[in-house]
């Protein structure tokens, strides 16, 4: 009777202990892959915390030559035709320190009114390590410097741009 | 008893072994879930403080820029009180400002309450146990509260500073502003500079 059973539970095994290590490691391969969503979007939280950042600066800077703020000395005002001291002027991130810089173009506009296009860029490492912005060292350029060097001006502007950037026109007389 | 042998159903050491396995695989299962839901936590205060941080600084800045220099007073490095043209119905709660003109001269304060003043203070709010960011509209610096409202939750301190700025009249004044917001282990700072407009 036993010899007779015997062929039966072996068909009627369940599954061996190899093949169920196997099943859970596939099973905690594929949550573990979950993870890397998270951690995705953990990221991106801080890239938009970033983003804050880097905007909130950029409108300071143009508050500052809006209000004709002398680039040399912060106590002091310039003229409104003496904006043109502010281009291509560096300037720091605040709150984002070393890993970012920021760039001021000021280039006249002669019609229909003299006034002044001014533009605020800033470039930035985000917590990942990639930089946003054109100052990205591309084709050897030098990384945030603030200076156009290698392939860094991608669009062939003669600008640095950024996915932060401010532009707007001051007229004479605006404070 | 042949019978009896091959009806046995498990062994206790096959228990304990499906026992062990089972706990194996959901402690893994658990130690995922637990993390995920880590990090999502994490990523929702992030974003709440980032976005509160924005809230109250911008709250702040617009009515700065309404202000005159001589009329915006640090009180102490977390208290700023300053003196805008205030709508009247403003002070029924709505708490917004706007710029009255009569006769084309600005009214500061409020029509028929000149002294009327706004403050911005960080305070600890008892009701719902977080720091707050508040605009009060006070009938003199240190005076009786008009209305109160709550600018930003999570804030913990904002500073002001008017030490880059000249003391000439003639020149742009302004205050550099500094709000930091935080909550558990996220934190956003935020510095803008704010010249006058008015």
């Amino acid at each position: 009777m036993v010899k007779k059973r015997e062929p039966e539970m072996t068909k009627k095994r369940g599954f061996t202990l190899i093949e169920v290590l196997i099943a859970s490691l596939i099973l905690t391969g594929t949550l573990a892959a979950t993870l890397g969503l998270f951690s995705q979007s953990l990221n991106v939280t801080q890239s938009a915390g970033s983003f804050t950042k880097a905007v909130n600066t950029a409108q300071m800077q143009l508050e500052i030559i809006r209000a004709r703020i002398d680039p040399d000395d912060p106590t002091t005002t310039i003229n409104f035709t003496d904006l043109n001291q502010w281009n291509n002027r560096t300037f720091q991130v605040l709150q984002l320190g070393d890993n970012a810089i920021g760039v001021c173009y000021v280039q006249p506009i002669a019609a229909p009114l003299a006034s002044w296009r001014v533009k605020v860029v800033i470039c930035w490492r985000d917590p990942v390590g990639r930089i946003m912005g054109e100052d990205n060292g591309a084709g050897g350029g030098t990384a945030l410097d603030g200076v156009i060097n290698g392939a860094e001006d991608a669009d062939n502007n003669g600008e640095l741009d950024s996915p932060v950037q401010l532009e707007t026109v001051l007229v004479t007389g605006g404070v | 008893m042949g019978v009896k042998k091959a009806r046995a159903g498990f062994t206790l050491i096959e228990v304990m072994m499906v026992v062990g396995l089972i706990s194996l695989v959901m402690g893994s299962v658990l130690g995922i879930f637990i993390t995920g839901h880590m990090a999502w936590n994490t990523g929702q205060l992030n974003s709440q403080v980032q976005q509160q941080a924005r809230h109250g600084m911008d709250a702040m800045v617009r009515e700065l820029h309404l202000s005159q220099h001589n009329r915006v007073q640090c009180i102490d490095a977390n208290t700023l009180a300053l003196q805008i043209p205030l709508n009247a119905t403003a002070l029924g709660g709505d708490g917004r400002s706007r710029i009255d003109i009569e006769d084309g001269n600005l009214i500061w304060g409020a029509e028929g309450n000149e002294g009327y003043w706004v403050e911005y203070l960080v305070e600890s709010d008892q009701n719902l146990n977080r720091n707050v960011l508040k605009r009060k509209v006070l009938t003199a610096i240190g005076g009786a509260e008009v209305s109160e409202t709550i600018l930003a939750y999570y804030i913990q301190s904002i500073a002001f500073t008017a030490d880059q700025i000249s003391t000439n009249p003639n020149y742009p004044q302004g205050v550099k502003l500094t709000l930091t917001a935080a909550r558990g282990a996220s934190s956003c700072s935020l510095t803008t500079m704010v010249f006058f407009k008015n």
